[in-house]
């Protein structure tokens, strides 16, 4: 091998993998101005989206130079980091809450992040051991159940927050990585099933808890609305279905071509809700128009298609499955944040990859970018 | 992509698993694929399909559409003084949100402009983006409010109906409501003309409704009403509206009613209704108040009528002024037996003594001798079967029915104003073609306007009866205020024409006949006799210390046509007749 240093290095970076994710981050970036340039903040949240970008360049960096399937050996570790991260907000004097949602790791009143986010990442890890000891074989109810009980786990803590939609996100990474990890189809039409009746019950169960303690108790009533307002936008307008009339009314108002970058009527005038983290996408369709649209789901699918083709080219499968499980979260938080703002899913506060302010997930993100990296430069052996 | 296919990787290293096979990628790839493929086909909808709805409501909801209110028109009469103006003034609004201290602000703005400080905490403390704190301020109040610079509180120009001699002639020019739209009388009549159009201000605000500085996007000006210059004489207006009252007052009366109309040409003088009110202040006022009597109520006209029913006897060439009728004491006809008002004995009268001692049983025969036809021919041609065109919103005509809904004895009770109704103006109109010669002639408000209006009255001109009736008509109704029952409507130096009438009112009750001791007392008339210039009617609605128009009404009309004459300088003419001027029984 007569490689130069810098062929070697271009050896290890999956070149596409980058151009789209600096692509994304350049939209974003620009997306972010257009949505705080008319806040009094303005420029200091540009400020700040941009040290998130800078900051996350240091979880990208470690995680592509950690040779990944040293991390197999770390599960015990992995575990009880992981819990702490989604527990900690709950320890007194650490956590912070936001709409109702203790989901903050907050000391002496500074916001630092929230630790659900790069919870994430360690719970593909762990994940990905799991299904990887099993073989790929996940495919009996013992196995299955097995594999469950680690999310069951880590969706249980979170719900302690409780933050209903990143419990969501873990559930579908788990269900990707199972379809790569051999779960049968069967197997999925059966826990759909049982999911549904499980979320059945549970709501039944919190309505009969609230009527006994004669107030809100479990589940909160704004994460209860933010789930029925799906199916009927009828209930409650002036909250969750106001903000998606409103996120509505600002991506069709924006037709083919758009109003222009920063000429959004509707984001300007402060109609739209999180316009700059929760419902970035808004404040695209209205300024940038379906064409801007198209454009920021062809650069995800470049994204994902690249994701997917670092999994199949894995020399293992556990670094398949972690490959999996960043493209299972991305994939699940992409259809679900446009989805949201176009009313197909649920109101709940997962932001766009790489495209919403807020630094604990630009972070989270570039860190999976590196899990990516590292299963890449290591496709034909660890070190090489 | 530089990733090798899957199909083609190659594998190396000792990993104890091995990757899985393709197929599971594949589903995990037609997943991917699905995935953004509907959420891209949702998109097609909400952006292309759906977007100009989307477009519209994003419009919608960040526009606020404010109107300009022009400066309405100013009305003036024959001489031009002003009779309603537009002062200037200011609508004060608020925004809600950007009031810091509400409390305070509430307690300066009744300091300002007065008003109850709960009040406008009240619209302070309202969840809206904008609210009406009070509309068309005095100018100097508001200006006062506007120094304080309390955050939040906007002013606009705006525009004030006043009127400045309060209740002169306020059942003609109506009022305004608040946003200056005429509402009534002349002001909703004139309305297209006066109104002017409004001018639009279109401007965005933000979620909290609050206007965004530059973001006006569209500005139309306001456009002015136009002015317009009435018939009616204020003087004489003021002098009617105070002759009225005094008889309403004397007599105990209910209502009442007079017109003072120029029979040339139809053009109204004055109109003045009892009860009346403040335009100023509509909204205290009584509602009986704001009816324009003359126009708007009928009555059935009892012996007035019998003008009309002479005048159709000597058209029609049946007799003379002079011709003589042999009168029982009362008369049957129908089955129904006719009554003089005042028992008496069979005498021998003129046509000329029918009316001046207004017989009912005189008029009887001359509508005998006429018939139904022709008695439904002449009242038909003096218009009782139709409005008056007059220039002013909701005009109403009596009934007169045609000859075949005639009961047997309908012939004979409309000569005297039975079984007929009219409004004063119809009869107005009526009595003034026997004034001006012979036609019937359009009453009218309307002397000019600055700008050209479809509204305006049609000024028509239709011959009723013969210049030759109506000079003799003119005679005889001069012996009814020389030697008959309309002395009292004497005018000194003057030849005065007209007619009394105490006409029954019919009862309201729902049963046929009429009501006890209620009637109608009035006098019409006209002078100078030879020439007239002036048409008065005097209604005098339920007057409960005397019942007779000669008493009741006739006074009225004389005080009224002495101050015509002085105030239009009308020269006293020659005697019309050669029989005595002084005032008779």
């Amino acid at each position: 091998m007569n490689k130069t240093t810098g062929q070697r290095i271009l050896d290890k970076v999956n070149v596409p993998l980058v151009a789209w994710v600096a692509a994304l981050l350049v939209y974003g970036t620009v997306m972010v101005a257009s949505a705080t340039s008319s806040m009094s903040s303005g420029n200091s949240m540009l400020l700040r989206h941009l040290f998130g970008i800078g900051v996350g360049l240091a979880p990208l960096v470690v995680a592509w130079f950690i040779d990944y399937t040293r991390l197999r050996g770390w599960q015990g570790p992995l575990i009880a980091f992981g819990a702490f991260l989604l527990i900690s907000p709950r320890i007194p004097g650490l956590g912070g809450t936001a709409k109702g949602a203790t989901s903050w790791l907050e000391i002496a009143g500074v916001r630092l992040f929230q630790p659900s986010e790069p919870a994430k990442l360690i719970f593909i890890v762990i994940f990905a051991a799991v299904i990887a000891n099993m073989k790929g074989r996940v495919d009996t109810p013992s196995r299955i159940t097995k594999a469950l009980l680690y999310l069951a786990g880590a969706v249980f803590l979170i719900l302690l927050q409780p933050d209903l939609g990143t419990g969501m996100v873990f559930v579908a990474i788990a269900m990707v990585m199972l379809v790569v990890g051999g779960m049968k189809a069967k197997h999925f039409a059966f826990l759909a099933v049982a999911a549904a009746v499980l979320v059945g019950a549970i709501l039944g169960v919190d309505a009969g808890l609230d009527q006994i303690a004669g107030r809100d108790v479990g589940l909160k009533d704004y994460q209860k609305n933010r789930l029925l307002v799906f199916v009927n936008p009828d209930i409650d307008p002036t909250d969750a279905g106001y903000n998606l009339a409103q996120s509505k009314i600002a991506i069709g108002s924006g037709g083919l071509t758009g109003k222009g970058l920063g000429s959004g009527t509707q984001s300007n005038l402060h109609f739209i809700p999180e316009r700059h983290t929760d419902f970035i996408f808004s404040v695209l369709g209205e300024e940038l128009g379906f064409f801007g649209a198209v454009l920021l789901l062809g650069l995800y699918l470049a994204l994902l298609l690249t994701a997917l083709a670092i999994a199949t080219s894995s020399r293992d499968l556990y670094g398949a499955l972690i490959a999996t499980g960043v493209l299972g979260m991305w994939l699940f938080q992409i259809l679900e944040n446009v989805g949201m703002t176009v009313g197909m899913m649920p109101i709940t506060g997962i932001p766009l990859p790489f495209m919403s302010f807020g630094s604990s997930s630009m972070v989270t993100n570039l860190g999976a970018v590196g899990l990516l990296l590292s299963v890449w430069s290591r496709r034909y052996g660890a070190g090489s | 992509m530089s990733a090798p296919p899957a199909t083609t990787r190659r594998r190396r290293g000792a990993g104890k698993e091995r990757p899985q096979p393709a197929g599971r990628f594949s589903s995990l790839t037609a997943m991917l694929l699905v995935g953004l493929a509907v959420v891209a086909a949702r998109l097609v909808y909400v952006q292309v399909v759906k977007g100009p709805e989307y477009a519209e409501a994003a419009s919608s909801q960040r526009t606020r559409d404010i109107t300009i209110s022009p400066e309405r028109g100013f009305i003036y009469d024959r001489e031009g003084e002003v009779l309603a103006e537009s002062m200037e003034a200011r609508t004060i609004y608020a925004v809600p949100d950007a009031i810091k201290d509400k409390p305070a602000a509430a307690a300066a703005i009744a300091n300002a402009i007065g008003g109850d400080p709960a009040r406008y905490e009240e619209k302070l403390f309202k969840d809206s983006g904008f609210v009406y704190v009070a509309r068309k301020v005095d100018v100097a109040q508001a200006e006062a409010l506007k120094e304080l610079g309390i955050e939040g509180l906007g002013f606009l120009e705006d525009s004030r109906r006043v009127y400045p001699s309060n209740e002169l002639a306020c059942q003609v020019l109506g009022f305004v409501g608040v946003d200056d739209e005429g509402l009534s009388g002349l002001e909703l009549y004139y309305e297209e003309l006066l109104g002017g159009a409004p001018g639009r201000l279109i401007g965005e605000r933000d979620n909290q409704g609050r206007p965004i500085p530059g973001g006006i996007t569209l500005e139309e000006a306001a456009v002015d009403g136009e002015d317009i210059v009435l018939t009616i004489d204020r003087d004489i207006q003021y002098q009617t509206q105070v002759a009225l009252d005094e008889a309403v007052e004397r007599w105990g009366a209910k209502a009442g009613s007079v017109i003072v109309m120029d029979p040339r040409n139809g053009e109204i003088l004055a109109m003045a209704s009892y009860p009346e009110f403040n335009p100023n202040r509509f909204g205290e006022g009584d509602e009986a108040a704001y009816r324009n009597r003359a126009i708007v109520d009928t009555y059935e006209p009892g012996s007035t009528i019998k003008s009309l029913t002479a005048a159709a006897v000597i058209d029609a060439g049946l007799y003379g002024p002079e011709s003589m009728f042999e009168l029982p004491s009362t008369i049957k006809i129908g089955g129904r037996t006719i009554h003089e008002s005042h028992d008496r004995p069979t005498v021998s009268w003129t046509l000329t003594d029918i009316v001046t001692q207004s017989s009912n049983v005189g008029a009887v025969k001359l509508g005998l001798a006429l018939g139904e036809e022709d008695l439904y021919g002449y009242f038909s041609r003096f218009g009782l079967t139709e409005k008056t065109g007059v220039d002013f919103p909701g005009e109403v005509k009596g009934w007169l029915g045609t000859p075949d809904s005639w009961s047997p004895s309908s012939l004979a009770t409309i000569t005297f104003g039975q079984g007929v109704s009219v409004t004063p103006l119809q009869l107005a109109r009526a009595l003034g073609a026997i004034a001006n010669g012979g036609n019937l002639v359009t009453p009218h408000f309307l002397k000019e306007s600055s700008a050209p209006t479809d509204k305006a009255p049609r000024l028509v001109t239709e011959r009723a009866i013969s210049e030759e009736t109506a000079r003799q008509m003119r005679v005889v109704l001069t012996d009814v205020v020389n030697e008959g029952t309309g002395s009292a409507a004497a005018v000194p130096g003057y030849q005065v024409a007209g007619k009394t009438g105490t006409a029954q009112k019919a009862r309201t009750d729902g049963k046929a006949g009429y009501a006890q001791g209620k009637y109608v007392a009035s006098f019409s008339g006209f002078l100078p006799a030879e020439d007239p210039r002036v048409l008065i009617i005097v209604n005098i609605d339920e007057p409960s210390n005397s019942i007779y128009g000669g008493t009741v009404a006739a006074p009225t009309f004389s005080r009224i046509a002495a101050y015509c004459v002085d105030h239009l300088k009308i020269p006293p003419g020659s005697p019309v007749t050669g029989e005595s001027q002084a005032p008779g029984q």
